[in-house]
């Protein structure tokens, strides 16, 4: 019988300060054959853990098509990951999964699709990012809202640039410095006079605070509630379905998210 | 098989094995490791706390660690658990199902033998417990069940585990049932399927409830059924090593639900925000998700939870309620 709890070990390949917060690492398997086993779809998250330390859910935000290592955005904000962020190039981890559904890209075939990212939401849109970029992803095209509070905490900005070139990306910021030219105010401000949502799928991710607004933007655009999709945040602990942390009605975002179309959660009390 | 029988095959069990069984300890009846044979009781009365806690541990290490590696768990002893109702089979089978993908609870029930009987409480619930007839027993796990007929027992086995302990100890006739899974042919439980139809129905519920709940969480630590839990790391004295556990916890905790993040009015911020979001979380469990997941109701109407509540909440009164719908 599988074990799901025992995870696998893993080393810090690469570290990269992305903010004064956050650091994006990249991590290798320790085993030949964990690398080779390992594959995970867009929007899919890992349990991450340091041993004597405990493990947390974080989203995958490397390219699905190289599944040998992957990158994991983590931002300091609680105990575990004020442990993670003093790891250094060759330390060990434990890595669990992937876990959940992601977002189903294959039934999307030549759409487009909105990705609306708010704080460390944004963190989970860099792998459909980084797919779309090599062209191998049937859909139409990609749009990028990310809100974020300030220069500073804009995260892969060095990549920006290259996304650029393939990809629409909208930032607005909410305390932006005297000298920032773009939009400013929280994410809903990018809908402005945009009214054409037609055949087009949106993916939401950020602080619980966002959804309700977010979705009534794209409600007002006539977008159907089937085609509107949102990542969920919970506190995890066993990543498949049993330990009941992550529950929301009769769902486990664990397992049968984190991605959920606002169809399938609307009526769940307390789901946003 | 007769009483004095009965009480030799006790005796025989505990010769060879760690034996788990209802007794009187501090003249409350409790399951506990039998030291005394003559002291097991077989009873209509319900344990306040049942079997759970062998074959779901409060706390039990995953693995172990040491200098980077990881080191798998020892294995569990044999043992037998004697003298379950009928009520606490059936939240064993529900267990069965919760935890059918999970090697500790499978490993540890390959090392146990269940021995049951047909004695039901007396308290009626009036939910999910019903009167021992013969046809339920394919629906539940056990090794050895005995059917308590006058005062006399008719044995039946529901594993080859159970047919070899009574070929061992030198009884034969028995009757083997074989286990065909917890559903009944007619179909889920219709006092589960009505509850969960009307679940949603009137809100006001969980708002009286999380006006008089106190979150202490008892009901959650004699329910035969709950089951959810935390994971985390214990380092132990020497550097480096230490076990990765998993332990009981309870859903009115307030911090089940808490992520990191930035506080909120000094507190961490979390998605079950009060108690009455938090009382109702223990119900949706037990009467939307247990039967979306599993077609079984989470809850065998042995009725412990309203017995330990310091508050009164009875949980017959609210399924009722549930079942009443909205009242306008």
């Amino acid at each position: 019988m599988h074990n799901s709890y025992l995870p696998k070990l893993a080393k810090v390949k690469k570290i990269v300060l992305q903010t004064p917060d956050t650091k994006l690492f990249t991590f290798e398997f320790i085993d030949k054959n964990d690398r080779d086993n390992f594959s995970f779809v867009h929007g899919q998250f890992v349990m991450l853990g340091i041993l004597g330390e405990g493990e947390a859910a974080f989203d995958i935000c490397s390219s699905t098509l190289k599944p040998k290592i992957f990158d994991l955005a983590i931002r300091k904000v609680g105990n575990l990951t004020e442990k993670i962020h003093k790891l250094k190039v060759n330390d060990r981890v434990t890595v669990r999964g992937p876990f959940g559904n992601g977002l189903p890209l294959e039934k999307f075939k030549d759409k487009d699709l909105l990705l609306i990212g708010g704080g460390c939401g944004f963190i989970t849109m860099r792998s459909f990012v980084l797919d779309y970029l090599t062209g191998k992803l049937n859909l139409g095209h990609l749009n990028i809202f990310y809100g974020c509070l300030n220069e500073k905490n804009l995260l892969f900005q060095k990549e920006f640039k290259t996304w650029r070139k393939k990809v629409n990306l909208d930032i607005t910021l909410d305390k932006p410095s005297p000298g920032w030219s773009g939009q400013k105010g929280v994410v809903t401000s990018l809908f402005n006079d945009r009214q054409d949502f037609t055949d087009t799928i949106a993916l939401i991710v950020g602080p619980p605070v966002m959804y309700k607004f977010v979705i009534e933007e794209l409600q007002k655009r006539k977008m159907k509630d089937a085609d509107i999709y949102l990542s969920l945040e919970r506190r995890m602990y066993c990543g498949i379905g049993v330990c009941q942390h992550c529950a929301i009605g009769p769902y486990y975002v664990c397992k049968d998210g984190p991605v959920f179309s606002w169809e399938q959660i609307k009526d769940i009390p307390g789901a946003v | 098989m007769n009483n004095k029988l009965l009480h030799q095959f006790i005796e025989y069990l505990c010769q060879q094995n760690i034996v788990f069984a209802p007794q009187k300890i501090d003249g409350e009846l409790a399951i506990d490791r039998v030291l005394d044979p003559k002291k097991v009781e077989l009873t209509s009365d319900l344990p306040l706390h049942s079997f759970k806690k062998i074959l779901v541990p409060p706390s039990e290490a995953l693995f172990y660690y040491q200098k980077n590696q990881l080191v798998p768990k020892v294995e569990s002893p044999y043992q037998v658990i004697f003298g379950l109702t009928v009520v606490d089979l059936k939240a064993l089978t529900f267990l069965d199902q919760v935890f059918a993908q999970d090697p500790y609870f499978q490993k540890r029930m390959a090392k146990t033998l269940i021995i049951g009987h047909s004695l039901v409480p007396k308290e009626k619930t009036q939910f999910f417990m019903e009167k021992f007839k013969e046809d339920m027993l394919e629906h539940l796990k056990f090794d050895v069940f005995l059917a308590v007929q006058g005062n006399k027992y008719i044995v039946y086995t529901g594993s080859e585990d159970g047919q070899r302990l009574l070929d061992d100890f030198g009884y034969k006739k028995y009757e083997h049932i074989e286990y065909v899974g917890p559903i009944r042919e007619a179909g889920p439980d219709e006092q589960m399927t009505k509850i969960r139809g009307k679940f949603y129905d009137d809100p006001k519920i969980w708002q009286d409830l999380g006006s008089r709940c106190i979150e202490c969480g008892k009901c959650t630590l004699v329910c035969p059924t709950c089951f959810c839990f935390d994971i985390f790391d214990q380092p132990c004295l020497e550097v480096g090593c230490g076990q990765r556990c998993r332990a009981w916890t309870t859903c009115f905790y307030t911090d089940f639900s808490e992520v990191a993040g930035q506080e909120i009015e000094g507190k961490k911020p979390k998605f079950l925000k009060n108690t009455e979001e938090r009382i109702r979380f223990w119900y949706e469990h037990k009467f939307v998700r247990c039967p979306d997941q599993f077609s079984l109701p989470g809850c065998v109407g042995c009725g412990r939870c309203t017995k330990v509540c310091p508050v009164g909440i009875d949980i017959k009164e609210n399924l009722q309620r549930i079942l009443k719908g909205k009242v306008k």
